[in-house]
């Protein structure tokens, strides 16, 4: 499966969707065991109903940044009945784990929301040597939970 | 094997019925903190997705993981391998697929400087997703 992650000898996750820049250099990058596939930069978990915000947590700490991956980034979004939650976190600066750099309140998703995520540039394309980066519109990646509200609104 | 895998397909099938029937009571079960300092490094709770008798390696895990449904009825089964357990869920593929593509847009434009990439360009930022339900299994 190219799209699973593998973060220790004997546990693979599979993302739900995940990110990888085409520039991406190993190292500093780490391939999936037994393939040349790097392992994504940025990776999006949502949780429904048995796998709970903090397990949704729990999971980006204990799985996605192992010192097996490489995962710099992880968006977690967590699904409720009528509402929803996300938070972003980035790889700890010894390695391994987590820290968790916003989160937003439950939110209702019949209620519009300005809420934002910014997301770093140097961790989206991290691996990339700097002169290789693409041109972007903004300094670094915003994601609007507003945009994330309307595509789960009419499906909640 | 077969065996092993009709009956983890059967128990798929009876969770999406199960599911169906447990799904407005989700929220209420949800925690509600979400205080970093509550969030255990290990998990003690019981969990209904992990089938307990059978561990197994990467390897046998590799194997085993196409022969696997990723779909089933509305449903998209999602399996992992958990410390050489198996960890079978199933969520409601419409909303957990518009939940986890919900950014692409946003995200895939930005790093192309909103322009067009012309198919013939490997874009500078690639998703990896299997939210497309073109490789439904023949169950």
């Amino acid at each position: 499966m190219q799209v699973d992650y593998r973060y220790n000898g004997r546990a693979s996750k599979s993302p739900d969707n995940s990110f990888v820049p085409r520039d991406i250099q190993v190292p500093p990058a780490k391939l999936k065991p037994g393939t040349n596939i790097p392992y994504p930069t940025v990776v999006i978990d949502v949780g429904h109903k048995h796998e709970g915000w903090k397990k949704l947590k729990r999971n980006a700490r204990t799985k996605a940044f192992t010192r097996m991956t490489s995962i710099q980034i992880l968006v977690g979004i967590k699904i409720f009945t009528s509402h929803f939650r996300a938070f972003w976190a980035r790889r700890s600066a010894t390695g391994t784990g987590m820290n968790i750099q916003e989160t937003t309140p439950k939110l209702d998703a019949r209620v519009p929301t300005n809420l934002t995520f910014t997301l770093p540039k140097n961790l989206v394309f991290w691996g990339v040597p700097q002169p290789n980066w693409p041109v972007t519109p903004t300094p670094n990646l915003t994601l609007h939970m507003e945009t994330l509200r309307l595509a789960i609104a009419d499906l909640m | 094997m077969a065996a092993i895998i009709s009956t983890i397909i059967t128990d798929i099938e009876d969770h999406e019925t199960y599911s169906q029937g447990t799904q407005d009571t989700a929220e209420q079960s949800s925690e509600p903190s979400d205080s970093e300092a509550d969030v255990a490094s290990t998990s003690v709770t019981v969990d209904y997705g992990l089938i307990p008798d059978w561990s197994m390696t990467f390897e046998t895990y590799e194997l085993l993981r196409p022969k696997l449904p990723k779909w089933s009825g509305s449903y998209k089964v999602i399996v992992d391998l958990d410390e050489g357990f198996l960890h079978v869920r199933v969520v409601p593929a419409d909303l957990h697929g518009a939940a986890s593509t919900a950014f692409n847009y946003s995200i895939e434009s930005w790093a192309n400087n909103f322009r067009q990439v012309p198919p013939s360009i490997i874009p500078p930022l690639r998703t990896r997703n299997d939210a497309g339900r073109s490789s439904h299994p023949s169950h």
